[in-house]
This record gives C-alpha cells, structure tokens and sequence, in this order.
C-alpha cells in the first residue's frame, strides 16, 4: 500500500513473494525453540499461535498504511522527517510489547521452563537472520570499505 | 462482527484496486528526429536489495508508471537484474538494462548495461573504467557532500553522468535541513555530464517519481546508451526546473513540455480511495479477531 496507495492481486502477489522471509525466518526460529520446549501443543498448532503474537506488528503496519493515504505520491516517495521520527519512536514500543506477548506465549503455552532465554534466542535467530537477507548485501560494502581503505 | 465482514471488505479493496492498477500507455513521441525515452537508471528489487517488489514486479510496475525502460540497480550485484530483464523480454516488457549500484563509503555509482558484477573494492575512476570495458554507463548516484571525495579528478573525467533529480531532492523544505537540489546542480557543474533523473526505488513512493527524458536514436538498450554518452537527456526537477542539453529542452518545450507523459501524481481517483478504505477497515477487522481467536 505504501507503493502505490491501494491493494491489488498484482501488489500483494508480489509482496508476498518478496517478504517471505519474514514469516520464514521467524518460523526457523520459532522451531528451534520449539526444540527445546516441553512441546505441549503439536508443531502446527504451536506455531500458529504463535503467529497470532504478531498483532502488535501488524497494527504498526496498518497505521502506516493510514497514514500513507494521506500523502501524495511525492511525499510518499520522499517522506518528511517527522513521519521517519515517528517510525523510529514507535519501533521501539512495537518490539516491547511485541517481546512482551511472545514471553507470555513461551510462558503460557509452551511451558517453556526459561521463557525469557527462549524469547531472546527466538528474536536473534528471527531477526538476525532477516536483517542479513534484507540490507546485508547493503551493509557489508559499507563494513568491508571502512575497514580496507 | 462477523469474520465474514471484514473479509468481504478485503474482497472490495483488492477489486477496487485491480480495477485502478492499470498500465500507463504514452503513444511513442519523436522529437528532432530522436525517439524520446522515458528512463528510471535507479532501481532496486527485493532480492536482497533492500526493495519492496520482485525483479518481475518491477517490470510490471514500470509499465504502469509508463516508463520505457529501467536499469534494475542491486548493492554490488547483477543477479536480480538479469532475471528482471529475461522476464521482461518473455512479457513484452520495458527496455531491462543489467545494472548496479556499485556501493562504498566513500560513492555510490550506478552502472547500466553492464554484463557483470564490478567489484566495489576499487576506486570510483576504476570501477568507471571497468563498467565501460563491459559497454555500460557509469552515474553518480546522489551526489550528496559526503561522495564528493570518492569522486575525484579522474573519476569525474570518466563518468558519463550524475543524477540531478532524486526523490530526496524533491521536498527539501521537508526533509533536509540543506539544500540538496543545490548540492546536486553543484556537483554536476564540476564537469560536463548529462542530466539524470532516478527515483531511487525502493518501495516507498512511485518508481519514475524522477526519471530521465533520453533522446535516442534507436529504440534500444544500445540507443539508451549512446544516447546518455552523447549527454541527450532532458530532466524535470523540483520547482519546474528543467536541466540537460539545452537544445534538447527548447524542442521539448516547444512541444508542450514532455511531463504530461507522467502518471498523475496529486490526487487519487475514487477506486484508489475505495481501495484504501475498504483495505484498511478490512484488514483492521481481520487483526482484532485474530487476537480474539
């Protein structure tokens, strides 16, 4: 919605396509996890519900998405400075309280005996693994450049 | 409420916005005997170049936004290019020119219609000379102060142009705290270059939002080519500012100017807003009564 202010087949298609890695990576990490916990629930069941924790996301995204309805292209295609502060002070609450969710989770419903160890390996693999495929190709020009003149 | 409701109001955003997402023909325009080609040299897909759509994506997308062709410019790699021009060449697509942005701390160089990878670990002049062994063109991508030390006296001798248009030059007054359209005009007078205009794309905003007017003398990848060495480009800036061969921009003035070629970019027609509202209460719907579940 952000590229062109609408949904369409041809958009979302794409979209899924290019941000499988997401659900992929967090569902990787989500199984190695799993591994390590009592398993209360079966894999499928499991992982389901812990794709329901990602509420506090998808509502950050849905808000943005608003309010990309309210720029014109151009603004969109260049945002104000404001709308970048805004995206970098709300981040923040939205990994809290989405860490906060996934901890209950973990707690609750897989009995996992270290809740708090588990939430923090899930979140390294998850987001480790998907910063690297998003902007690694990126960075590491950036890395290598500054430490070989 | 029913999960029925929230559902059906998905249903009507998507067909409301299939309905709006159609491609944007321009009948071909001949001006002083040159084919006039609209050209996006800066873009990047979402195989591991930070974008938001598939090489194939933006294929599409680069034929609703009307544009003629585009160079598919990944961080130091060719991969995703290539696959964006077989499938544009399969679909009957735009003009696909291989391309990168060779990327360093110190510049950002787009190359276009290049064959390979050119490696980024070398200097700005090096990297030149290496796009053009391989028959591309090398740009100066952004131009900003921070880059200008990478693009030294050799380096400045060789490239074969420099973007004068960037989104982030488009809405200083928002954005930046300098002037970054100035930067760029600055930049390109340290040596003769043609004017580019590149939308830099990503995802956010319309790709060809800038985009380069080429004069070519063939409807090719190879005319595109030649067409930016011979510096026979016309872009539009912010503020109504037009720079590239002045010849080039009198012909296009005398024919109306060449910016009605462009989608609209002001407002949004009705589907577009039943699309985004339908979506949204739709969406909202289907993320609460997941929480439910």
């Amino acid at each position: 919605m952000w590229t062109s202010g609408r949904l369409s087949v041809r958009l979302i298609a794409d979209g899924m396509a290019s941000f499988a890695f997401l659900p992929a990576f967090q569902l990787l990490a989500f199984a190695i996890v799993y591994q390590r916990a009592p398993r209360p629930l079966p894999f499928g069941r499991a992982a389901d519900r812990f794709f329901a924790g990602n509420a506090p996301w998808l509502w950050w995204l849905l808000a943005f998405a608003a309010l990309r309805c309210l720029l014109t292209p151009l603004q969109a295609g260049a945002p104000p400075e404001l709308l970048l502060d805004l995206v970098k002070a709300t981040v923040v609450g939205v990994l809290a309280w989405s860490a906060y969710v996934d901890y209950q989770f973990f707690r609750d419903v897989l009995v996992a005996p270290n809740s708090a160890r588990d939430l923090i390996l899930q979140r390294t693999i998850g987001l480790a693994g998907g910063l690297v495929y998003f902007f690694g190709i990126a960075v590491w020009p950036v890395i290598v450049g500054r430490i070989v003149p | 409420m029913p999960r029925l409701v929230p559902c059906l109001l998905v249903a009507v955003a998507i067909a409301a916005g299939t309905f709006a997402d159609r491609p944007s023909h321009n009948p071909p325009l001949t001006l002083g005997g040159y084919r006039v080609l609209a050209v996006d040299f800066h873009t990047h897909s979402s195989m591991w170049s930070d974008g938001a759509l598939t090489p194939w994506g933006l294929v599409l997308e680069a034929r609703r936004q009307g544009l003629d062709a585009f160079a598919i410019t990944a961080h130091n790699e060719t991969w995703d290019a290539h696959v964006g021009q077989r499938f544009s060449r399969l679909v009957g697509g735009p003009i696909v020119l291989v391309g990168e942005e060779i990327v360093r701390p110190s510049f950002h160089l787009i190359a276009a219609g290049i064959t390979t990878t050119v490696t980024f670990m070398q200097s700005a002049a090096g990297a030149i000379d290496e796009v053009h062994r391989q028959g591309g063109i090398a740009i100066a991508a952004h131009p900003d102060a921070e880059f200008w030390e990478g693009f030294d006296a050799p380096a400045m001798q060789r490239l074969d142009g420099a973007e004068i248009c960037h989104p982030s030059a488009l809405v200083p007054e928002l954005v930046f705290k300098e002037d970054v359209q100035r930067t760029y005009e600055i930049f390109a007078a340290r040596a003769p270059l043609a004017a580019i205009g590149s939308s830099d794309f990503h995802g956010l905003g319309p790709m060809g939002l800038c985009r380069t007017y080429v004069f070519a003398d063939a409807v090719s990848e190879q005319g595109i080519l030649d067409a930016v060495r011979a510096h026979r480009t016309v872009v539009y800036g912010r503020d109504g500012r037009v720079y590239g061969d002045p010849a080039l921009v009198q012909l296009a003035a005398q024919a109306g100017g060449l910016r009605d070629r462009e989608p609209a970019r002001d407002r949004a027609g009705w589907p577009d807003w039943v699309s985004r509202i339908a979506g949204l209460l739709g969406l909202a719907g289907l993320i609460a009564r997941s929480r439910q579940a």
